[in-house]
């Protein structure tokens, strides 16, 4: 067996190993790829900070654990900044299997801006009903939340002072790894109760939300791990999803190099079938 | 650091490691972490599920404030619990009509607005612009997704593409350009295409990259630019 065959039957379990090494090395020795601000994320960050003091922020955190690797660092820096620029933030979450991430997100980045639950936030947990919620949302707040997560009644409590529906909401994002969602967001909320809106989801699903993006139907989308760097570094902070751009990388041009010395053995040895067949006839 | 997030990460640890264990070969204790990991989320869901539903949207209301209306819902709830009985299975019928009603009436109108209209209107944009001062323009931007250049060419392209799927004619002569024209265009969308079918015909797109990666297998087999007849294929 020639080296190339040897190479084109290679144990998938080195294959495995060597992904596994390009992403702990970089995660153990941070190389610090330069990181370029794209329009999208840009859009988000820029609306959030035209937002004078107060205003109401929605923000929804539509994914499980499944997705947090992605999705948890860009509610962070979301959480960080609209506590930072002292909004008044509603958080919610429209996957059952969520509920208990998104509330210790919401309460560790809270604790750390100085932040009180009732007056300068709210967690109001998951409802069923995915999109039903949305559309009872932009009905009556309080008849979609009665109670917040931790079972506080919601009428009355000062962060929902003048908020009555999401007509009343002045930005709303949607953290989304699937549906309900961002998607399900515009559909049932800002395309009927007509507020801003922006998006945040994994990166398998940003090329199907650019249709929504480019025709202005959302402000901004945070795609993925490196949409969340993005805001990192708009935030000038770095946190999980700087650190995790590396190691993305990294793996990325591992894949690259895979490919291109696969096509290369694999022609390589497919020459060398047709020369031993030429020679043969 | 609390002991409970000590042992509570140690626990994580160790079960992402049994979870990767698999890349190695099926192992008890990948079978371990993994009917674990399946038992914790469903009991989660039920647990939670039971708690904020039955518990608080449904029996407090009722017994604590009188909101005796929401037995309504509950009933049409219950109605679908006789599909389970053959006898009375047909009840079941009611609520999924309600339910289909209400469903529908709902989504189609918002559907339509957002997915459609709104998608014509960004879609369909003039091909001149008229800029007071200079008079009707042709802007030749690339990079610009609202120049006149990318309004021809997403108007070749949507048309070409809408008449590929259009089978009530043959494909022949001039219709077999535009058709030919617009599946081309369909395969500069491969990531969408990808994401659309959920990758199970990423390969039908000659784009499976991330799909044959996931799916494990000897790489350099699955992995490959061919060269098929008229055309070049990442597959």
């Amino acid at each position: 067996m020639s080296f190339t065959e040897r190479m084109l039957k290679i144990d998938r379990r080195i294959i495995f190993l060597v992904i596994g090494v390009c992403t702990l090395v970089p995660l153990l020795y941070p190389v610090g790829l330069p990181i370029r601000i794209s329009q999208e994320v840009r859009g988000v960050y820029d609306h959030i900070e035209s937002l004078p003091e107060g205003s109401p922020f929605l923000l929804s955190l539509d994914f499980d654990p499944a997705s947090k690797p992605e999705l948890h660092p860009q509610s962070i820096s979301l959480l960080r900044h609209a506590f930072k620029k002292n909004l008044r933030v509603i958080a919610l979450t429209l996957w059952v299997s969520g509920t208990g991430m998104a509330d210790q997100v919401v309460t560790q980045v809270a604790r750390e801006m100085g932040k009180e639950n009732g007056k300068d936030y709210v967690f109001l947990g998951w409802s069923p009903g995915g999109t039903a919620v949305i559309i009872n949302m932009g009905q009556d707040l309080y008849g979609a939340f009665p109670a917040d997560y931790n079972g506080k009644p919601t009428k009355g409590l000062p962060v929902l002072q003048g908020i009555n529906s999401l007509r009343d909401v002045s930005y709303a994002v949607s953290l989304g790894a699937g549906r309900p969602g961002v998607e399900e967001w515009y559909v049932f909320g800002k395309d009927k109760y007509k507020f801003e809106m922006g998006g945040g989801c994994t990166g398998v699903m940003a090329p199907g939300l650019y249709p929504l993006l480019r025709s202005g139907q959302i402000n901004g989308l945070i795609g993925g791990l490196r949409g969340a760097a993005e805001y990192e570094t708009l935030m000038d902070q770095k946190g999980k999803a700087i650190a995790g751009m590396d190691a993305q990388s990294a793996t990325h041009l591992a894949i690259i190099v895979l490919v291109i010395m696969c096509n290369l053995f694999y022609f390589s040895s497919r020459n060398r079938a047709r020369s031993q067949g030429q020679a043969g006839a | 650091m609390s002991f409970e997030l000590i042992i509570g990460a140690w626990v994580a640890t160790g079960l992402t490691l049994f979870i990767f264990t698999f890349l190695y070969k099926d192992n008890p204790l990948f079978k371990l972490a993994e009917n674990l990991y399946v038992g914790v989320s469903v009991g989660y869901t039920i647990v939670k599920t039971y708690d904020t539903v039955i518990v608080h949207l449904v029996w407090k209301p009722i017994v604590e404030n009188g909101e005796w209306a929401l037995l309504i819902p509950v009933a049409i709830g219950m109605l679908m619990l006789t599909r389970y009985v053959p006898k009375a299975a047909w009840i079941s019928r009611y609520a999924f009509a309600f339910i289909v009603g209400v469903g529908s009436g709902l989504a189609i109108p918002r559907t339509i607005s957002s997915f459609i209209l709104k998608q014509i209107e960004d879609t369909v944009r003039p091909l001149l612009t008229l800029i007071p001062g200079e008079g009707v323009t042709f802007t030749w931007n690339l990079l610009n997704p609202a120049s006149s250049l990318n309004t021809i060419i997403i108007l070749i392209g949507v048309s070409s593409v809408l008449f590929y799927f259009f089978f009530s004619v043959e494909h022949t002569g001039p219709g077999k350009v535009v058709a030919r024209t617009g599946i081309r265009r369909c395969r500069f969308g491969p990531a969408r295409c990808c994401h659309r079918h959920r990758y199970r015909t990423a390969s039908r797109y000659r784009w499976g990259l991330a799909c044959c990666c996931s799916r494990g297998g000897p790489w350099p087999c699955r992995l490959r630019l061919v060269y098929a007849g008229d055309r070049w294929f990442l597959g």
